[in-house]
C-alpha cells in the first residue's frame, strides 16, 4: 500500500531554502567555471585577456588536428590505465595481506599510509634524486646487487621516463586503495569463510567465491575515483619531467597547461580542456554501467 | 548580577574592535604594499634581500614589501598567471626577450627617466634591453654562461692541454672519459639552460635564429654544426642529461666526476662555499672557439621591470623607490657578493671594486672574475637577429627581436637538441623541424 503523502504545504518550501546555498555554491563553483571555459574555447584570446574575438569550433579543429594533442592522448591513456591497473592491484594484494591477523599489525598499516600523507613535491624532489643518473640510489642498489651493468635513465630517456611517473604515481597513491579496501573486507561476514572452510573449499576459491564478490562494487568505485583523479593529475608529471624528455610524458593536462601558460593561447587550451571532460565522461559511463552490473548480481 | 556582566561582554568586546579599527584605518590607508616577484632562490640571495627589504622598510615605514622567490623555470608562468587577473607583482623579474610583448600590450612602464636617474652612462653597454629605443627594464645583474671550468689535476694527470677549440675539446673530453669521470657535461633538458648552451655553440658556429629582416633562419650550417658537436660529446657526457637544467651543470660537477663543464660562474662560488677541495682543483678558461672562429658568449642581463597600474600595479611610486633602493650602490654591490663572481654588475662603477673585494672569497684567484666579466663577443636572444662573425668578432644588427621570447619559452632550440642528442635525429632533419615550429610561431603573433 502507498505511503500516505505527509507533506504540508510549507515543507517544500522550506526543502527549498534549505538545499538554496548548496545550490548556490555549486553553482559558483560548478556552473560558472564551466560556462566560462565552454565560452572561452570558442573565442581566440590573446596574452593577458580572458576574452576575444568569436571563432565557433575552430579550437577544437586546430587542437585536434595538432599532433601533440594526439600524443598527449596516447600518453594520458597509458599514464591513467597503467597507474590504476598497478595501484589496484598492488592496493588489494596488500589490504588482503593486513587484514590477516599478525603481530604488529596495526604499525604495518601505518606504515603503509605513509606515501599518501607526504606532500608530493616533497615526494617528487626525493624521487628526484633517487632517479639521480650520478648520484642515484635505485641505480646503486641495482647496480650492486647486479640487476644491471649500467645506469637506468630513468627520467632521461623516452622509453623510460612514462615508466617512471608512474611508479612514483602507484607509490604515492596505492595506499588509498588499500585504505578503501581494508574497509570492505573487514564487513564480510566470517561465517562464510566457516562454512567454506567446512566444505573444503581452497584458498582461491574462497577469494574468487566469498571476498571478490563482496568488495566489488567498493572495488569499482575505487578504481571510478582514481582513474578520474589520475586522469587529471599534474603536479608529479610536470615537477618530475615538465612532459619531457620531448613529449614522453605530456598528458592531457600537462598540454592544457602549456597551450594556456607557455603559448598564451587560452582559447585552445580551453577547448583542450573540453575535449579531456569529454573523453572523461565516456570513461565514467563505462565505469558507472560496470558498478552497475556488479551491483545488481549482489 | 554576574548575568548581566556577561550579557554586556559582547557588547563591550564590539565597541573595542570598532574603535581599533576605525583608529587603524588611517595607517592602512596609507602603508602601501609592493609585491616583488623574483627567482634569485639561493640562500644567500634571499638573505640578501630579506635584509635590503628591512632596511627599506625601515626607512620608509610606510611602504611595505612582499617578496616571492620561485624557481627560474617557474617565472615566467608565474608572472603569465597574473596578467588576466590583473593582479601583476608590482615589481618582478623579466628576461630581454620578454620585454618587447610586455611592452606592447602596456603591461610595464616606460623607464628612461629612471635609468637617467641611475646613470644611463654607467650602464654596461648593451645591458638595457630596449623596445623602440625606449627602456622598460633596468638591469640589477648579468650572467655570462659561457666560461669552461676544468679540472686541472685531470688534465694534468692524462697531460692535456686546456682546449681551445671544438676539436680539441672533442678530443680533450674523449680522453678523460672513463674510470668513473665523464669528460664533458652539457644540458639537455626540455628547459631554457640547453637552448642557452645551444645558442651560443650555433653563433660560434655562425648560425642564428632570425637575420636582420626577422625572417626564420634557424635551419642553417652553424644549427646543424652545433647540433653534430652536440651528438658527438654526448658520449662523453653523464648518462643523464636529457633532463639537466641549470642546477645539473653544477651538481654534476660537484660530484667530481665531470672533468670539463661550460657553464656560468655560479660553479666556482657554490664549489668554493661547498666542496673546496674540488674548488682547488678547477681552474677557469676562455670558451673554446667554434667553427665560425671565435666563440660567443651568451650574456643576458637579468632585469626588473615594473607593472602598471592597468595591470594591476597598486603602488607605482612606492615600487620605483624600492627598485632605486636595492639596484643601486651598495645593495647592489652586495647583491653581487652573494653568488661571486657569477652575478655580474651591469654598472661599471661597481664592477672594477667588485672583483678585488669578491677575490677574497675565492682564495684571491681572480682568473674565475676575470673569466666571467669578459662580456665582450656576447650574444642574447633578444639582439641575436642578423648578428654577423667576422676576424673573431661578433658584429650586432641592432634590431630586437620580438619574436624570440615565445620560441624560447616553448623550449623550441631545446627540443631539437633532445631530437638529436636523445633520439638521434639526423641534426639537419632536426633543424628544419625547429625552423618549421618557429615559422608557426611567427605566423601566429603576426596573426594577432
Amino acid at each position: 500500500m502507498a505511503e500516505p503523502n505527509t507533506d504540508l504545504p510549507g515543507d517544500r518550501l522550506l526543502a527549498y531554502l534549505a538545499l538554496s546555498p548548496s545550490i548556490a555554491i555549486l553553482i559558483l563553483l560548478v556552473a560558472v567555471p564551466m560556462v566560462t571555459v565552454f565560452a572561452m574555447s570558442m573565442q581566440h584570446i590573446s596574452l593577458g585577456e580572458l576574452s576575444g574575438p568569436f571563432v565557433g569550433l575552430r579550437n577544437f579543429e586546430r587542437v585536434l588536428a595538432d599532433p601533440a594533442f594526439l600524443n598527449a592522448l596516447g600518453n594520458t591513456f597509458v599514464w591513467v590505465f597503467g597507474s590504476v591497473a598497478i595501484e589496484m592491484a598492488l592496493g588489494l594484494g596488500i589490504a588482503l595481506l593486513l587484514n590477516i591477523d599478525f603481530r604488529m599489525r596495526g604499525i604495518a598499516r601505518a606504515v603503509i599510509l605513509t606515501p599518501y600523507l607526504i606532500p608530493t613535491v616533497v615526494a617528487v624532489l626525493t624521487w628526484h634524486y633517487m632517479f639521480n643518473d650520478i648520484i642515484g640510489v635505485l641505480n646503486y642498489l641495482l647496480m650492486a646487487v647486479g640487476l644491471i651493468s649500467q645506469p637506468l635513465l630513468w627520467l632521461n630517456s623516452t622509453s623510460m621516463a612514462m615508466f617512471s611517473v608512474i611508479l612514483v604515481g602507484v607509490w604515492k597513491f596505492f595506499p588509498f586503495v588499500v585504505i578503501a579496501l581494508m574497509g570492505i573486507l573487514q564487513a564480510i561476514p566470517q561465517e562464510q569463510y566457516e562454512a567454506a572452510d567446512i566444505d573444503g573449499a581452497s584458498a582461491l576459491q574462497k577469494f574468487w567465491r566469498i571476498t571478490l564478490p563482496h568488495i566489488m562494487p567498493v572495488f569499482l568505485l575505487t578504481a571510478l575515483l582514481r582513474t578520474i583523479w589520475t586522469f587529471h593529475k599534474f603536479d608529479i608529471i610536470y615537477l618530475m619531467t615538465g612532459g619531457g624528455p620531448i613529449d614522453a610524458t605530456t598528458t592531457l593536462p600537462v598540454l592544457v597547461y602549456q597551450q594556456g601558460f607557455v603559448d598564451f593561447a587560452l582559447g585552445r587550451a580551453a577547448a583542450t580542456a573540453i575535449i579531456t571532460f569529454a573523453i572523461l565522461g565516456v570513461l565514467l559511463a563505462v565505469y558507472l554501467h560496470l558498478m552497475k552490473r556488479a551491483e545488481a548480481r549482489q | 548580577m554576574p548575568s548581566s556582566i556577561w550579557a554586556r561582554v559582547p557588547t563591550r568586546a564590539a565597541t573595542i574592535t570598532l574603535y581599533t579599527l576605525f583608529c587603524s584605518l588611517p595607517a592602512m590607508a596609507q602603508q602601501q604594499v609592493v609585491r616583488f616577484l623574483h627567482n634569485e632562490t639561493d640562500p644567500p640571495s634571499i638573505e640578501f634581500y630579506n635584509k635590503a627589504i628591512a632596511e627599506f622598510e625601515k626607512e620608509n615605514p610606510g611602504i611595505e614589501i612582499q617578496m616571492e622567490a620561485v624557481g627560474t623555470d617557474a617565472r615566467l608562468q608565474k608572472v603569465m598567471a597574473t596578467i588576466s587577473a590583473k593582479t601583476m607583482p608590482e615589481v618582478f623579474k623579466i628576461l630581454p626577450e620578454e620585454v618587447p610583448e610586455f611592452a606592447k600590450r602596456g603591461y610595464i612602464m616606460k623607464l628612461d627617466d629612471f635609468v637617467d636617474q641611475i646613470g644611463r652612462d654607467d650602464f654596461v653597454a648593451g645591458s638595457i634591453a630596449t623596445v623602440d629605443g625606449a627602456a622598460y627594464s633596468v638591469p640589477y645583474t648579468m650572467g655570462n654562461f659561457s666560461v669552461l671550468f676544468y679540472r686541472k689535476d685531470l688534465l694534468d694527470a692524462k697531460g692535456i692541454a686546456v682546449p681551445k677549440n671544438w676539436d680539441e675539446l672533442k678530443a680533450a673530453a674523449k680522453a678523460l672519459t672513463g674510470n668513473g669521470v665523464y669528460g664533458f657535461v652539457f644540458p639537455a633538458g626540455k628547459n631554457r639552460m640547453t637552448s642557452i648552451f645551444f645558442s651560443s655553440l650555433m653563433w660560434s658556429a655562425g648560425g642564428t635564429y632570425f637575420d636582420k629582416d626577422l625572417n626564420v633562419t634557424f635551419n642553417n650550417p652553424g644549427t646543424i654544426k652545433a647540433l653534430q658537436f652536440m651528438k658527438d660529446m654526448k658520449a662523453y657526457a653523464p648518462p643523464g642529461i636529457a633532463s639537466y637544467s641549470y642546477n645539473d651543470m653544477i651538481n654534476s660537477y660537484m660530484t667530481g666526476t665531470v672533468a670539463l663543464d661550460i657553464y656560468a660562474s655560479r660553479l666556482p662560488a657554490n664549489a668554493a662555499a661547498n666542496t673546496p677541495d674540488l674548488f682547488a682543483k678547477t681552474e677557469a678558461a676562455p670558451m673554446p672557439i667554434g667553427p665560425a672562429g671565435l666563440a660567443v658568449h651568451y650574456v643576458s642581463p637579468d632585469s626588473f621591470a615594473l607593472t602598471t597600474p592597468a595591470a594591476g600595479s597598486k603602488s607605482p611610486e612606492a615600487a620605483q623607490k624600492f627598485l632605486k633602493f636595492i639596484i643601486t650602490g651598495e645593495r647592489l654591490k652586495d647583491f653581487s657578493m652573494t653568488a661571486f663572481p657569477h652575478l655580474i654588475p651591469p654598472l661599471k662603477s661597481v664592477q672594477a671594486e667588485l672583483i678585488k673585494d669578491g677575490s677574497v672569497q675565492l682564495d684571491n684567484r681572480t682568473e674565475f672574475a676575470e673569466q666571467a666579466f669578459n662580456t665582450t663577443n656576447a650574444l642574447d636572444f633578444d639582439i641575436e637577429a642578423g648578428a654577423t662573425f667576422k676576424d673573431g668578432k661578433v658584429t650586432l644588427s641592432g634590431v630586437r627581436n620580438p619574436y624570440i621570447g615565445p620560441i624560447i619559452a616553448r623550449d623550441i632550440p631545446a627540443v631539437v637538441v633532445q631530437r638529436v642528442v636523445l633520439q638521434g635525429e639526423d641534426p639537419a632533419a632536426a633543424a628544419a623541424w625547429g625552423a618549421k615550429q618557429m615559422q608557426q610561431i611567427v605566423d601566429d603573433l603576426k596573426s594577432n
